[in-house]
C-alpha cells in the first residue's frame, strides 16, 4: 500500500530532471610516500542527460581525477557519485561509459578499425544484448572513411584521436567521458574536431564531461564550465554558456563568447 | 571532413614514395659501405701478416684461413652439426621456460617477488663456470650441451619478457577496465602482444648466446663439435684451422640471427622504428 506521501515524492522524483551523474560531496585522497594528497575536497555536481558539461582548472585541480571516478578508475574516498542511477561500477558494466584519453590510447598492432571493434570484443560484450555500432560507418562519422586498414603509426594526432572517439562510441554508451582528448594537437586540428564533436554530440544526444584547461575550448563546446581550483581540487562556480547550438566557428569572433572566456579568466585568475 | 582527409593522403603519396627511395638508399649504403670497411680490414690484416713475417700458427693470414675453410669444409660441416642441434635444442628449451616463467610472473606478484630477484643474481655467475657442473651432473652426450645453452638463452628472455608483459601503456590499461575487461582478456589482447617486441630483442641475443653455451659446454667433455674442434686445432697449432672454425661459428650466428630478424619482421609490423633495448 502506497501512502499519499509516498506517492507525491514519486511524483518529484519524476519531475525533476534525469540526473546523468550526480556527484555529492565527493572527496578523493592518495596516499603517497610523501604523505597524504587531496585531490577532490568536497565536489558536487549535476549533470543532466544530454548535457554537455566541461571541466575546466589549472593543472593539479583534480579534473581528470573527478572523471576517473566517475569512469569507475578511481574509487571515491568520501562522498556518493550515481551514475544513471547506480554506482559507477555499475554503469562501467553496463557499458554506459565512453572514455577518450588524453594520447588516444591506441592499440599500436590494431588497425584503426580493429581499434573500434576492440569494445565490443572484450568484457563479455557479445553476451550483453547490447546495441552496438558498426565500426565501419563510426569511422565514416569521424572523417576516416578509407583509413580502416591504416596502423596508428601511419595516422597523425589528430587522426588517432578520431579513432579513439569511434572506439568510445562504438558500445553505443549513453555517457562520453573525455580527459583533455585534444590537448595534445594544434590548434587548427584541435578547432577541427572541436566542431565534430559537436556534431557528433548534436547527432547522438549523447552526455559529455570534457575536461580541459583550454578556455577557448570550453566555452566553445559547452552549455555549462565547471571552474575548478585547485589544491584540493573544488568546483569554484558553474558559468552557463548561452550561445545557441549548432555552433560555428565564427562565434568565436562575437561578443558574447569574448564575455564569457573573459569571465571565466578571471575566474581561474582568483583561483 | 572525410574528403580532406583523402586528399591529405593523396597529398602525401609522392612524399611517401620520396621516403621510399631514400630508405632504398640508406639500405644499400648499410650493405655497402661495411663490406669495404671489411675488404678494407681483411686487406690490411693481409698485408701485415706479409710484411712483418708473423708466423702462421700465431696469426695467419685471411688467405690461409679460407684455404682451410675449403680444405676442411666436410669436417667443418660435420662438427657444426652437433653444434647446431645443441644451440637450436637449448635455445627452444630455454626461451620455453623463460617466457613460462614470465607468464608465471604477471599471474602473481608474489611468485615474482619470490624468484625474480633469484633469477637475476643467478644470471650473474658466468656461464663458464656452471658448465664443468653441468657436465658433471649430465655426463657426456648432448644433454649438458643443451642444458648449457638453454641456460644461457633464458636469462636475458625473462628479464624482457617481464618487462614486456609490464611496460604496458596505463592508460590502454585503463582502457580495458572501462570496457570491463577480464585479466584473460587483458593478458592476451594487451599484454602479450605487447610484450613481442621486447621477445624478439631477446631472442636475437639468444641466437648469439646459445652458440656460445653449446661450444663452451663442448669444450669440457666432447668428441664432435666445433668445441672440439677449436680445442684440438688449438693444441695441434692448426691455427688457421681454428680460424676457419671461429668463422664457421660465426656463419651459424648470423643466420640464426638472420631467420629470427625476419620472424620478428613478418610478425611486428606496428613499431614504428626500432625494437626496444
Amino acid at each position: 500500500m502506497i501512502g499519499p506521501s509516498a506517492l507525491a515524492q514519486r511524483e518529484r522524483l519524476d519531475a525533476a530532471p534525469a540526473g546523468a551523474i550526480v556527484i555529492s560531496d565527493l572527496s578523493v585522497r592518495f596516499h603517497t610516500d610523501a604523505g597524504e594528497i587531496s585531490a577532490l575536497g568536497g565536489v558536487s555536481l549535476s549533470v543532466s542527460r544530454g548535457e554537455f558539461i566541461s571541466l575546466l582548472g589549472p593543472s593539479g585541480c583534480g579534473k581528470s581525477t573527478l572523471l576517473r571516478v566517475v569512469a569507475d578508475l578511481i574509487p571515491p574516498s568520501d562522498g556518493a557519485v550515481t551514475v544513471l542511477g547506480e554506482p559507477p561500477e555499475g554503469a562501467r558494466r553496463q557499458r554506459e561509459l565512453g572514455f577518450v584519453f588524453q594520447d588516444a590510447a591506441l592499440l599500436p598492432w590494431r588497425t584503426a578499425l580493429s581499434n573500434v571493434r576492440l569494445p565490443l570484443e572484450v568484457g563479455k560484450f557479445a553476451q550483453r544484448g547490447r546495441p552496438a555500432a558498426k565500426p565501419e560507418e563510426l569511422l565514416e562519422l569521424v572523417g576516416l572513411k578509407g583509413f580502416e586498414n591504416a596502423l596508428p603509426k601511419q595516422l597523425s594526432g589528430g587522426m588517432r584521436q578520431r579513432v579513439s572517439i569511434a572506439r568510445a562510441l562504438v558500445a553505443e554508451p549513453s555517457i562520453l567521458l573525455m580527459d583533455e582528448p585534444f590537448g595534445a594537437l594544434d590548434e587548427i586540428q584541435r578547432d577541427r574536431l572541436n566542431v565534430e564533436l559537436l556534431r557528433i554530440w548534436e547527432k547522438t544526444g549523447l552526455t559529455v564531461l570534457f575536461v580541459t584547461h583550454s578556455i577557448p575550448e570550453a566555452v566553445f563546446l559547452s552549455q555549462k564550465v565547471v571552474v575548478m581550483s585547485p589544491r584540493p581540487g573544488r568546483v569554484r562556480e558553474v558559468v552557463e554558456i548561452r550561445l545557441p547550438y549548432p555552433r560555428h566557428l565564427s562565434i568565436k569572433d562575437g561578443p558574447e563568447f569574448g564575455h564569457c572566456a573573459a569571465r571565466l579568466r578571471r575566474l581561474l585568475g582568483e583561483v | 571532413m572525410a574528403v580532406k582527409a583523402e586528399t591529405d593522403a593523396a597529398r602525401s603519396r609522392p612524399a611517401a614514395d620520396l621516403r621510399r627511395q631514400e630508405r632504398r638508399r640508406r639500405r644499400i649504403g648499410t650493405i655497402a659501405v661495411p663490406a669495404i670497411g671489411a675488404i678494407g680490414v681483411l686487406a690490411v690484416w693481409q698485408a701485415l701478416i706479409a710484411v712483418l713475417r708473423v708466423k702462421e700458427y700465431l696469426v695467419p693470414a685471411p688467405t690461409a684461413v679460407a684455404r682451410a675453410l675449403v680444405d676442411n669444409w666436410h669436417m667443418l660441416l660435420k662438427n657444426a652439426w652437433p653444434t647446431t642441434i645443441e644451440s637450436l635444442a637449448g635455445f627452444a628449451i630455454g626461451n620455453l621456460f623463460a617466457i613460462g616463467l614470465a607468464v608465471v610472473f604477471v599471474h602473481s606478484k608474489t611468485l615474482e617477488q619470490t624468484f625474480y630477484p633469484m633469477a637475476v643474481v643467478l644470471r650473474t655467475i658466468p656461464i663458464v663456470a656452471v658448465a664443468p657442473l653441468l657436465v658433471l651432473l649430465l655426463g657426456q652426450g648432448y644433454a649438458p650441451k643443451i642444458a648449457i645453452a638453454a641456460l644461457i638463452s633464458f636469462f636475458p628472455t625473462l628479464v624482457n619478457m617481464v618487462r614486456g608483459f609490464g611496460s604496458v601503456d596505463p592508460q590502454a590499461l585503463e582502457l580495458m577496465r572501462v570496457l570491463s575487461a577480464s585479466r584473460r582478456e587483458v593478458f592476451l589482447k594487451l599484454r602479450l602482444v605487447n610484450s613481442l617486441p621486447f621477445l624478439f630483442a631477446a631472442l636475437k641475443i639468444a641466437t648469439g648466446a646459445c652458440i656460445i653455451g653449446a661450444i663452451v659446454a663442448e669444450w669440457i667433455g666432447s668428441d664432435a663439435g666445433l668445441g672440439v674442434l677449436v680445442i684440438n686445432a688449438t693444441t695441434q697449432f692448426e691455427t688457421p684451422l681454428l680460424y676457419a672454425t671461429m668463422a664457421t661459428a660465426s656463419v651459424m650466428a648470423l643466420i640464426f640471427f638472420g631467420v629470427v630478424a625476419l620472424v620478428e619482421k613478418l610478425v611486428v609490423r606496428w613499431e614504428a622504428d626500432e625494437a626496444p633495448i
